[in-house]
């Protein structure tokens, strides 16, 4: 993280635009690190646990990204932090320029997941959002989780059956 | 080169976060 992912400037960028960073040593015996796993156990390093301003766990992960699906990942917490603020159309607007801009990164089915809900959301539980979104989800990504989770679809579209693994 | 500026406290991080209303980044990493 430090050799190349933290030193780019994309990502500077998106820290100094929207985040507050905090660094602790898993190691140091800091006072804050017990409050700063914020009550889940920490069992590898890098973990990183992004909270909105109210403390509110948005996501936590754990292990390296380069540079490009580290900063799709922070915009995936901002669109979170909106969606579960209730922010629906804000959430979707930052799904939708995660979907269109992060094709080759690893956050990249999860938007497809999450804009159509948000999509289904903002529009006041319109289908034909969640379905665009998890009709491409379950083409683009046959194995995926998320793609897993959205095949519901197309049994409920009565398209396709159900397909166990 | 601009690096990122990493607090070291945990209460000024939320501090500054619920003030700009910003998201908090915690960064734990094992030196080495």
């Amino acid at each position: 993280m430090d050799a190349v992912t933290y030193p780019h400037d994309s990502v500077i960028a998106t820290i100094e635009n929207g985040f507050v960073p905090f660094a602790i040593d898993m190691l140091g015996r800091h006072p804050d690190f017990k409050e700063a796993c914020a009550g889940g156990r920490v069992m590898w390093g890098p973990t990183l646990i992004v909270a909105d301003s109210r403390g509110r766990e948005v996501r936590r992960w754990v292990g390296w990204l380069p540079p490009s699906s580290f900063v799709a990942e922070l915009a995936f917490c901002r669109a979170m932090a909106e969606q579960n603020s209730g922010n629906f159309a804000e959430a979707l607007a930052a799904f939708n320029e995660i979907v269109d801009r992060d094709t080759a990164t690893a956050i990249h089915p999860e938007a497809l997941y999450w804009q159509g809900i948000a999509g289904f959301l903002a529009a006041n539980k319109d289908m034909s959002a969640l379905k665009r979104s998890w009709t491409r989800l379950v083409a683009d990504y046959p194995g995926n989780r998320f793609a897993t989770h959205a095949s519901v679809i197309e049994e409920q579209m009565g398209q396709a059956p159900y397909r166990d693994e | 080169m601009e690096t990122i500026d990493w607090l070291r406290s945990l209460g000024e991080a939320r501090a500054r976060a619920a003030t700009e209303g910003r998201l908090l980044l915690t960064y734990l990493y094992a030196p080495g």
